[in-house]
């Protein structure tokens, strides 16, 4: 937040390079749902940002 | 409404519909209930199909090596093909700066955002939503090379 980084949850998982993830990020209030190919993959209550816009990213 | 009792249709509208149910018995002295249903119809905030040009997305580079990005459309897609990076390689390293685009309005509050993602590379990608500005946002990301998948905000 404002310029901070932190983590709010992770695994240890990599992806499979070449490979189509249909990625759905639902945000409901404080609640997060993070889901690759139908399957959740985070599932988190964090109210830090309660609005904004959307993204692609590479880095 | 049919005779059966299904209400049916198709809503045009976005916004939240009440519906007042009301439950009749058949005995001589009428017992009498009442139940709410609510209808929540959500509009479809925004849709890309990358024909054409980026104008509706803004590119910003905050990844310090081997850059600038290189963004553009091919055969309906977005591709980013630079190495950009921050140049930090340990996986602990949170901020995984590189480059990003992002679409919308400041004001979208609930919603589902959903893509397809590619990556030919080993390196980090991924999405970021509730996105206000370059200091406070949420960001996903897949890293093969570093085999994490995780949820930053800033």
């Amino acid at each position: 937040m404002n310029g901070v980084f932190s983590t709010v949850t992770q695994d240890n998982v990599a992806y499979t390079q070449n490979s189509t993830y249909i990625a759905k990020i639902s945000v409901i209030e404080d609640r997060i749902i993070i889901s690759l190919n139908d399957i959740v993959v985070f599932d988190v209550e964090d109210a830090s940002l309660t609005n904004g816009r959307i993204g692609v990213y590479c880095g | 409404m049919s005779s059966s009792g299904i209400l049916s249709g198709t809503p045009v509208l976005e916004g939240q519909y009440r519906f007042k149910v009301k439950i009749t018995d058949s005995s001589p002295i009428p017992q009498i209930n009442y139940q709410d249903l609510w209808l929540y119809v959500n509009a479809n905030l925004f849709e890309e199909h990358f024909s054409g040009s980026l104008g509706q997305w803004t590119i910003v580079d905050d990844g310090t090596e081997t850059g600038p990005s290189k963004w553009n459309i091919t055969s309906g897609q977005l591709v980013q093909s630079s190495n950009i990076w921050d140049g930090i390689s340990d996986a602990n390293q949170i901020a995984k700066l590189g480059t990003y685009a992002y679409a919308g309005d400041t004001l979208w509050h609930n919603y589902e955002y959903i893509l397809k993602l590619r990556s030919s590379d080993d390196d980090g990608f991924g999405v970021m939503f509730r996105f206000i500005d370059n200091d406070n946002y949420y960001r996903f990301s897949m890293d093969k090379q570093r085999a994490y998948r995780r949820l930053v905000k800033k």
